[in-house]
């Protein structure tokens, strides 16, 4: 079962408080609303979470018709010290307001946290994410010991649902983050693993009853 | 505990990768296989979207 988080509205401020970071990104149109940046989270809880993910972390494999990972919900985990921010209502909203201001949506208290993991021969094929009623927005953040291209888990942007039409490729680099709005369009999809394990960690947001009357979508 | 356990690179935020590639950067027989890798054998979820899928986003 899944906590969610009750937090109060924080200010919003490169300074504030949180493991999180994405003040400066740009946000992009194409082929749906997305950012990328090259630095999303600290290095000390990025480095206590790779050294739990790799230990203790309660991973439990999960196998579908178009995706096979690890996964678990941070929500039902007892987190390392350095990272538990990460799951507080404090490191939640700062996060959370980050997203708000770059993708200029309100976003209702609950959010999610999940952790993934890649290990060779794991893909996610295309899909969009879309479920109207559902989260409305993700932030995918990277963690791994060093990936080369050789490797896989290129995370990929598509301008349609067709695999063919890539739009762009990203690497899975440590410490980077896609932020991304979740539409019927918004199809994306992880490359086979090859090498190495590639870890992540996935934010779910989502926008208000009235944000999404605003935007007529979701 | 892996045996294979290693620091993250210290110089990856300075480094020489680029976090995006274009599709134009890569080449035909990377891009290909790519495409393959990536392919949704039922079309259905990329369409409707699979809930399953969501479940452990939650």
């Amino acid at each position: 079962m899944t906590r969610l988080v009750q937090a109060s509205e924080p200010s919003i401020s490169r300074n504030s408080s949180g493991p999180i970071d994405v003040t400066g990104s740009q946000l992009v149109l194409s082929p749906f609303r997305h950012f990328t940046i090259r630095r999303c989270i600290n290095d000390v809880t990025a480095s206590a979470l790779l050294d739990w993910f790799e230990t203790e972390a309660p991973w439990h494999l999960v196998k579908t018709n178009f995706y096979e990972q690890y996964e678990f919900s941070l929500f039902d985990a007892e987190l390392p010290s350095y990272a538990g921010l990460l799951i507080e209502p404090r490191g939640v909203a700062h996060a959370r307001s980050q997203m708000a201001v770059l993708f200029g949506v309100e976003f209702e208290q609950r959010v999610n946290v999940v952790a993934h993991k890649l290990s060779p021969g794991q893909r996610i094929a295309i899909h969009n994410d879309y479920l109207a009623g559902e989260e409305t927005h993700r932030l995918v953040v990277q963690l791994n010991r060093g990936l080369d291209d050789d490797a896989g888990g290129m995370f990929i942007l598509f301008n349609s649902a067709d695999p063919s039409d890539i739009h762009q490729v990203l690497r899975p680099l440590h410490l980077s983050g896609l932020g991304f709005e979740i539409s019927a369009r918004s199809f994306h999809a992880v490359s086979r693993m090859h090498a190495g394990d590639r870890y992540t960690l996935v934010f779910s947001f989502y926008t208000t009853a009235a944000a999404r009357r605003a935007l007529g979508s979701h | 505990m892996s045996d294979n356990r290693k620091p993250a690179k210290p110089d990856d935020l300075s480094s020489e990768k680029d976090l995006v590639i274009s599709k134009d950067q890569i080449n035909s027989v990377a891009l290909a296989r790519l495409v393959e890798e990536v392919r949704n054998d039922d079309p259905a979820v990329s369409r409707h979207y699979d809930r399953s899928y969501h479940r452990h986003n939650r």
